[in-house]
């Protein structure tokens, strides 16, 4: 493809003086780097802010640079930053996530339950197990219709630091998914260990994989829907809270 | 050789040291960047770290820009 645009670019300039045929623009230097080019850009400052929560979330240990990864240390001290400036009015998460650290996760999920200006996520392509906490932690969660999420039990893959009773540690950290999930999202304590314990649905595991329209039904995300749905529910938070905050001024 | 065991692959087989240190993270034009050393003078932009929906969309950082080491403050003294 680039061969054929370069072809293309030199037969434009055929007719123009040979000086820019030795350099190259900068749009076709743009198209060679990453075969795509630039919208335009808008001029005024965005009231909505937008954080991706991608690929593996990371805990203590640093993953390799392969793997495309979502570090608590970037994202909190952006969700500090999006609390303090006043210009900021809502923020969409947008969830494509694995999974990772359980801590990790939690703490991402508590800045932004705590945080107070409008939330809104939405999953799209996979929220997998502690992506649960994160999409459910928002004012108002939205699953794309193909999207899913996966619900297990927490498990034993990475370290733990200092627990002489292993299980014990173990349980009480699942209750702390369980107990924060239940608490920001309409699911029942009782419907989301069912679905965490569900046999026969994941292969050689227990757990549920919860589609769309079904995270919907139990109550675990509050609608379906994707980008325009998402922004039109941030914008009309954004009017309500703005209506609160004027009330409380008179 | 099959390897059966819960402990996570980065454990059991760790990442040359290397391979870290080729991706930094580095804050040009205000904004924090991944980059990638793509020769000895420029760097390449791996994925912006910004919640600003604009950043995204200024050409002049958009992930796979090259930025020359010289216009990035504190980078070109690690090298």
């Amino acid at each position: 493809m680039n061969k054929y645009i370069q072809k293309g670019e030199s037969g434009n300039q055929e007719g123009q003086e040979p000086q820019k045929e030795e350099k190259p623009s900068s749009l076709m230097e743009k198209i060679q780097q990453l075969g795509q080019t630039n919208v335009p850009q808008l001029s005024s400052d965005s009231k909505i802010h937008c954080l991706t929560i991608i690929g593996q979330i990371e805990g203590h240990l640093a993953l390799p640079p392969q793997n495309k990864t979502t570090k608590y240390e970037h994202l909190i001290p952006q969700l500090v930053a999006i609390e303090q400036n006043p210009k900021i009015e809502g923020v969409l998460i947008i969830l494509n996530t694995v999974g990772g650290d359980v801590e990790a996760g939690l703490a991402i999920s508590e800045m932004l339950a705590t945080l107070s200006k409008p939330t809104v996520s939405i999953v799209l392509g996979g929220g997998h197990s502690i992506g649960v906490p994160i999409a459910v932690s928002c004012d108002h969660s939205f699953i794309a219709e193909t999207a899913t999420m996966t619900i297990h039990p927490i498990r034993l893959t990475g370290l733990v630091i200092g627990v002489p009773a292993t299980f014990e540690y173990l349980d009480k950290m699942q209750d702390r998914v369980v107990n924060f999930v239940t608490k920001h999202s309409k699911i029942s304590e009782e419907k989301f260990k069912d679905l965490m314990f569900a046999k026969g649905n994941l292969t050689r595991d227990i757990g549920t994989n919860v589609v769309g329209p079904d995270a919907v039904e139990y109550g675990l995300i509050d609608e379906v829907g994707g980008l325009g749905p998402a922004m039109k529910k941030l914008n009309e938070l954004i009017e309500q809270s703005k209506v609160e905050d004027g009330g409380l001024i008179q | 050789m099959i390897l059966y065991t819960t402990m996570p692959q980065e454990l059991i087989y760790p990442t040359e040291s290397e391979s870290f240190t080729k991706q930094q993270t580095v804050t040009y034009q205000g904004v924090s960047l991944l980059v990638e050393l793509s020769d000895a003078q420029n760097v390449q932009v791996i994925r912006i770290l910004s919640s600003d929906p604009q950043h995204y969309l200024d050409e002049r950082i958009c992930p796979g820009t090259k930025i020359s080491c010289a216009s990035i403050e504190g980078l070109s003294a690690n090298l």
